[in-house]
């Protein structure tokens, strides 16, 4: 357990490293043991977490934070549970090559105020898994939850013979701190997930890190979708938790001979489309245009209560504000990320034009992260795909629950969605346990037969170019 | 080839499907004469096209330079098109749609 005030920082690591050198003498079996205690541990107490998430955050609704601990930890756990991570975990006779799993060392685990349990739930989970100790450090405003969901993993932890420190927590956080423990030599690597500050923070302390990237997802209803089926998937993604999870849709497009249809569905799941003067207000709340970015009040918050914030009359039982938007980019805040049930709209004369309004907002801060698409046209999926940059590209799929990965696809569950380079990322992936390995490779000889027949001096005649060597190197006899 | 025509006051300039380096040596010279001549603002419809070459790319700013930034767009692009000019960073200077 660490108190973590200044000057601890080195001392937390300095335990972790001991941590990590216990568990390293674990075997598969001993690993998964504490694996599942620490999954019933945190399953057990989903309810209790979500309650103390939504209340300390003042963001989201505690029944979706409920789902989200459940993801992090049922479907985390089903997808990790029957993978190797101890010793050898392939062989490859034919090759030669034997791959071995190694612990990476202490992780620290960077956790945002938009999915707090949850993501200290999984990230234990997958650290664990791969006998690695993690040191969580919670945002400053979900310290409470964060540190209680730490506290009961690691009793669980324990109680399984579980390294001592292999979950550590700070209590008391600081920005001196984090950047001390971020620039420790002895950290092996930083999963953050958060804000593009702390990310980019983390990538530059040196030290190896799995960080995320920001999403602007758009979502395309394509002529061939299913309209009622579309809409209804979009009101469950965008509206779970407040829209808090990075990949919900930011932007609804829609092709013109399906627009109507559209409107009409959305209106019926109260949806409420606001009129040019109404988007101005909602803009002017939503939106901070010092910091040019979501203005982090109504990060998390129901469509009513931003509607109020606003000054704008909606129903009580409005769940969607719809977004009119003339274009894409910097004199059209709503087109940016707002983790908000907040929908930016646009129509689209067809579909090539709407694919281009897709690839501006993707690139309007979105780079790397999540698209999604409605069809039943595989050709127009696959040419609507090859156009986007994006790590998922998620089809007929609520994009919150779809990009998290497990409930509606096969993606690894996950709370950390990798972005690519586009993001700043090194993996678009779901980040999951394979990402926390470190595996070596035993190479065995095995003759290249083709090398072994051919006469090498031959690579010093000048005269023999690539065509020449190839015709000889590869001649079947 | 390139077909001219003269809309609105404006010199519509419709391409052909492919404009790689050679085609784009084909008919630069006579392009950029022909826009001097005019003195009109300048369109390029790009519905045609599929392919663009770095000689393209470069005609584009040499005529984004020589008429004005607000003299200047290119229309009807393709998604494929459409994603080159993001990727390269021009959208931002270069009206398109």
């Amino acid at each position: 357990m660490s108190e973590a005030s200044s000057g601890l920082a080195g001392e937390i690591v300095d335990r972790a490293v001991t941590a990590a050198a216990v568990f390293g003498q674990l075997d598969q079996e001993q690993t998964d043991r504490i694996v599942r205690a620490v999954y019933e541990a945190g399953f057990n107490q989903r309810v209790r977490l979500a309650r103390m998430a939504a209340e300390e955050t003042g963001l989201g609704i505690w029944q979706d934070k409920v789902i989200k601990n459940v993801v992090a930890t049922q479907f985390v756990y089903d997808d990790i549970r029957d993978v190797k991570t101890v010793g050898i975990i392939a062989e490859d006779h034919e090759r030669g090559i034997v791959e071995i799993a190694q612990p990476m060392g202490p992780i620290l685990a960077i956790i945002p105020v938009t999915n707090p349990t949850s993501t200290v739930l999984f990230k234990i989970l997958i650290a664990l898994k791969t006998r690695n100790p993690i040191i969580i450090c919670p945002s400053k405003k979900a310290i409470r939850c964060c540190t209680e969901a730490a506290r009961l993993c690691y009793e669980a932890a324990l109680g399984a013979d579980a390294p001592e420190d292999c979950i550590q927590w700070l209590e008391q956080v600081s920005r001196e701190q984090t950047h001390e423990i971020m620039h420790h030599p002895k950290l092996a690597l930083i999963l953050a997930t958060g804000g593009s500050g702390l990310v980019h923070e983390a990538y530059s302390s040196g030290t190896p890190a799995l960080g995320v990237g920001a999403g602007n997802v758009p979502v395309f209803i394509e002529a061939s979708a299913d309209i009622p089926f579309a809409v209804e998937q979009i009101m469950i993604s965008k509206t779970f938790d407040n829209g808090t999870i990075c990949a919900s849709e930011q932007a609804l497009v829609v092709e013109a001979s399906v627009a109507a249809a559209v409107e009409t569905e959305l209106k019926k799941r109260q949806a409420v489309f606001l009129s040019p003067e109404e988007t101005a207000r909602v803009e002017a709340v939503a939106w901070d245009s010092e910091k040019k970015s979501m203005n982090a009040g109504i990060v998390g918050q129901s469509a009513v209560r931003i509607a109020e914030l606003a000054g704008v009359s909606v129903p009580g039982d409005t769940r969607l504000l719809m977004a009119p938007l003339g274009g894409v980019g910097a004199a059209w805040p709503l087109s940016s990320e707002i983790l908000a049930p907040v929908l930016a709209y646009y129509v689209a004369p067809d579909f090539r034009a709407a694919v281009n309004l897709c690839i501006d907002l993707n690139y309007h801060g979105g780079v790397g992260h999540t698209v999604s698409i409605f069809s039943n046209d595989e050709e127009n999926i696959r040419r609507f795909s090859l156009m986007m940059n994006a790590g998922r590209i998620v089809v007929n799929t609520p994009s919150s629950q779809g990009a998290v990965g497990g409930i509606y696809n096969k993606l690894n569950p996950s709370l950390t969605l990798g972005c690519g380079t586009g993001g700043k990322n090194i993996t678009t992936e779901n980040v999951t346990a394979r990402h926390l390995l470190n595996i070596q490779r035993i190479t065995r000889r095995r003759t290249n037969e083709r090398f072994q027949r051919f006469d090498a001096r031959r690579y010093y005649d000048e005269s023999l170019d690539a065509c020449a060597i190839e015709a000889e190197f590869n001649r079947n006899f | 080839m390139i077909q001219f025509a003269k809309e609105a006051d404006q010199l519509v300039c419709t391409l052909p499907a492919r404009l790689d380096t050679t085609a784009c040596t084909t008919w630069q010279d006579g392009l950029l004469k022909r826009i001097e001549e005019e003195k009109a603002p300048v369109v390029f419809d790009m519905a045609k096209v599929d392919y663009i070459s770095s000689a393209f790319i470069r005609i584009c700013l040499q005529v984004f330079k020589q008429v004005g930034e607000d003299r200047f767009r290119l229309i009807n692009l393709s998604p494929d098109v459409k994603k080159v000019f993001k990727i390269a960073g021009l959208d931002e200077h270069l009206a398109m749609s």
